[in-house]
């Protein structure tokens, strides 16, 4: 820039010399000899470095290339990656398959954590007009250092233990799509868990704090099978970065302890967003409402493993990551989103919830709470970083920096 | 920046004094003032395309200032203030019109070979050559807001051909789907930006993104390719280092300052560089860089894939100011103008004359021409505004052809108050 602005002021300065207009004898002559002297000194346009790798991230789109749609890609993280796992990626293949009727999908992930996955899809995404998608994915997760810190609302934070959870899963799909954001399916797959001795080691494992009647599940871990059906609406105006519309999902799961007869159980997981818009969306009211609730029949037990937890960047963001885990959980957020410009929204929320039991308790007593503000990077489509600082209390606030949205 | 933007002042201020006489025994006329034509007589053949970085034209004009802002006149007008023809402009006022033959022009009917496409992105789009050999670029209106970017595009191009700009020759057309053909070896980017053969399935997800007629039909504007070889855009600020003929930097040129008025007029939120384009011409044996603006498909209420955003053309995308403002009051304080209302016609998209105000009026970002704009740089272009008749306004809304009458009268009448306003 420096070089163009220097050449210009040259050649206004050439314009302004005698030679350039009193030696000549008309204003054409003058205007043309600066144009013969320009044509003498003729030289290709050089751009900076900076503007030659911008340039070379458009045209050639590294990251295209290094994770395409079709063929081997490396990326950020990993279908699935657990939340506090730390930063990872995974490499694979992939491919659209019969000119795009069918796909294939095959990744292995890790983290500097020691979290690693392999897993392997296929499927058969746009039959009936794009209105049905079969698929089947087979996936080993190994997760060395997952939190527990007992059961229930009165657990203690110093009880902080860790635990290897390794779940391996083959599972079938149907997923029905009539349209309008309107999808329904069905899944049925087999899982083979296993719990041993955590892997972090800032803190205990959890046999050494905990036994079987306290983390029900942690002696024995038996093959399950599974099926779920599951309903969803999504009206989100853009589902990377809604600002107007709702997503509404529910789904049914049920396991049978395929080992022991003592571990079956079912599962309710609801999740409802609203997004409420003001000032051409630049004031939005953003609501959710999650409750996840197991039920066993007599003589069974939901492992300790199985349960929903509470707490974390997405749910109740005054406490750590899968703070409390029980039956049941509830938790709800409410957040005041405002534009700062079209590549920032701020945000002041709060969140509530609690964990519960008995889903009869599952009440609005006695939350849990939180509040704090939030600085969401965005794009129109997407949030990418955002800063989440909550506080409960006096407690020390937590600071959340993720590249996701919250809901 | 504030010492180089002063070099260039002072010089260009010397310049201003010597062509206009002052120093003693230097003539204040030449024979042939005012010149009417910029003689533009090296050739310049060895013009390379200059891509431009999107990105990098952001950061530069929006964070750096390109081009500075330096407050001396426009140094490429002749004496008596108006701008010669030259590569870059041609003095047309008063002298357009259009007639039903030339609304009639575009692609000649019959199949349509497809010879080049894109289909991912947000605005999909094809090239066609027609049954006569010419070829087209082919711009679709998205589906909520049908008629939208298409009149958008028909009309802004007739108005800044009319200005004197140089723009490509845009036409409302009919797609029919059942006369594309595809070419024989006509090949597409996929996903990865791997080319391979085109398949009848591209021409489908093209369709898909696009506002469809009733009867299945498409409406489009046909762009046909501008002659000669294009040597990719040109910046608002400095010179190309490899034309001969560009003397003069462009944030002081008159008719790239002046922009801004016809900008404002018609809401050209987008005047940056991207949507410009040179190209190498044939002219009287030698070649020229001929210098056009191109895709007016986010002016007036539209903002091509959508109804245009409340902030265009009343903020940057970035400024400090009302965002640290916003920020502190934790969205309390709203910009004003994301409360002005616009009546509900999708095939116009959100334009409105109330709020308007000419000289506030700001593109995406920061423009280095438009930022040394000068109340006579402005005055310049606003008279050729007011010297628009108005049953040429009404003349060249209906060129576009919006199926609502009520939602055209509207357009009519806010192009009108806005050009008051002007």
């Amino acid at each position: 820039m420096l070089r163009r602005t220097a050449r210009a002021a040259a050649f206004a300065v050439a314009l302004a010399s005698p030679a350039a207009t009193d030696a000549q004898d008309s204003r054409t002559a003058s205007i043309e000899k600066l144009r013969d002297e320009k044509a003498a000194a003729l030289q290709p346009y050089q751009p900076g470095t900076i503007e030659r790798a911008l340039l070379f991230i458009e045209r050639d789109d590294p990251l295209r290339k290094i994770a395409p749609r079709n063929g081997v890609f490396v990326q950020y993280g990993y279908t699935g990656k657990p939340v506090g796992s730390g930063i990872g990626a995974s490499v694979g293949y992939r491919r659209d398959l019969f000119d795009g009727r069918a796909r294939v999908v095959a990744e292995t992930g890790a983290t500097w954590r020691h979290y690693r996955v392999v897993r392997a899809d296929f499927s058969v995404p746009s039959l009936a007009g794009g209105r049905l998608e079969l698929g089947v994915e087979g996936i080993d997760r190994h997760d060395p250092e997952e939190d527990f810190y007992g059961l229930g609302a009165d657990s203690l934070e110093a009880n902080r233990v860790s635990f290897l959870f390794d779940r391996r899963d083959v599972q079938g799909r149907a997923v029905v799509k009539p349209g309008r954001g309107l999808q329904a399916g069905v899944r049925v797959g087999r899982a083979a868990a296993s719990v041993s001795a955590g892997r972090d080691s800032r803190f205990p494992s959890i046999e050494e704090r905990f036994s079987d009647p306290d983390a029900p599940g942690l002696g024995q871990q038996p093959d399950f099978s599974y099926r779920d059906l599951f309903a969803l609406l999504d009206r989100r105006d853009q589902p990377g970065n809604p600002r107007a519309g709702g997503y509404y999902r529910i789904m049914w799961r049920g396991y049978s302890d395929l080992d022991y007869t003592r571990y079956s159980f079912h599962l309710v997981d609801a999740d409802l967003q609203h997004f409420f818009p003001i000032f051409d969306k630049k004031r939005v009211f953003a609501l959710r409402g999650r409750i996840v609730t197991t039920g066993a029949d007599a003589g069974q037990i939901v492992p300790f493993y199985f349960r929903p937890t509470l707490g974390g960047s997405d749910s109740l963001r005054s406490v750590r990551d899968f703070r409390f885990r029980d039956n049941n959980t509830l938790a709800m957020n409410v957040e005041y989103r405002w534009e700062a410009f079209s590549g920032l929204d701020m945000a002041l929320f709060t969140d509530v919830g609690k964990v519960a039991s008995r889903s009869a308790d599952l009440d609005f007593s006695d939350l849990e709470h939180g509040y704090g503000i939030g600085f969401r990077f965005n794009t129109f489509r997407s949030v990418f970083p955002r800063l989440d600082v909550a506080v409960a209390g006096l407690e020390t606030p937590r600071l959340f920096i993720k590249f996701n949205k919250v809901f | 920046m504030r010492t180089r933007n002063l070099t260039i002042a002072l010089a260009l201020a010397g310049a201003l004094v010597r062509s206009g006489g002052a120093r003693a025994g230097g003539p204040r006329f030449f024979g042939d003032d005012p010149i009417a034509h910029d003689p533009e007589t090296q050739d310049a053949s060895r013009v390379q395309p200059t891509p431009i970085s999107q990105q990098f034209d952001f950061v530069e004009n929006a964070l750096l200032k390109a081009g500075g802002h330096t407050p001396v006149r426009a140094i490429n007008v002749n004496t008596v203030d108006d701008v010669p023809d030259s590569s870059w402009f041609t003095n047309r006022a008063g002298t357009a019109r259009w007639s039903a033959a030339d609304a009639a022009k575009g692609p000649a009917p019959g199949p349509w070979t497809i010879v080049g496409a894109k289909r991912e992105g947000v605005t999909p789009g094809m090239t066609i050559r027609d049954p006569g050999g010419a070829v087209y670029y082919i711009k679709f209106d998205p589906p909520s807001n049908p008629e939208m970017a298409s009149g958008a595009e028909i009309i802004s191009t007739k108005f800044f051909h009319a200005f004197g700009y140089h723009v490509p020759e845009n036409y409302l057309a009919t797609l029919q789907p059942a006369s594309l053909v595809i070419g024989a070896g006509t090949r597409i980017a996929d996903e990865d930006g791997r080319l391979r053969p085109m398949r009848p399935r591209d021409i489908e997800a093209v369709l898909a993104k696009a506002a469809r007629n009733a009867e299945g039909s498409y409406r489009v504007v046909a762009s046909k390719a501008l002659p000669g070889t294009p040597v990719e855009h040109f910046r608002y600020y400095g010179t190309r280092p490899d034309d001969p003929n560009d003397i003069y930097p462009h944030e002081h040129r008159r008719e790239l300052r002046g922009l801004v008025v016809f900008a404002a007029w018609l809401n050209h939120d987008d005047s940056r560089s991207i949507n410009t384009l040179d190209t190498v011409v044939s002219d009287g044996g030698r070649s020229l860089v001929r210098h056009h603006l191109i895709d007016f498909g986010s002016t007036l209420g539209s903002g091509s894939t959508q109804a245009q955003t409340t902030r265009a053309g009343n903020e940057y995308i970035w400024e400090s100011r009302p965002t640290l403002i916003t920020m502190l009051t934790l969205g309390f304080y709203v910009r004003p103008w994301v409360k002005v209302h616009y009546p509900d016609y999708p095939s116009i998209g959100r334009f409105e004359a109330n709020y308007f105000l000419p000289q506030a009026w700001k593109p995406e970002y920061r423009n280095p021409a438009f930022a040394n704009a000068r109340p006579d740089d402005r005055f310049w272009a606003a008279r050729i505004i007011a010297a628009f008749p108005d049953d040429a306004i009404r003349g060249i809304v209906q060129t576009a052809r919006l199926s609502n009458p009520r939602a055209s009268q509207y357009l009519v009448e806010t192009l009108l108050a806005r050009k008051s306003k002007v």
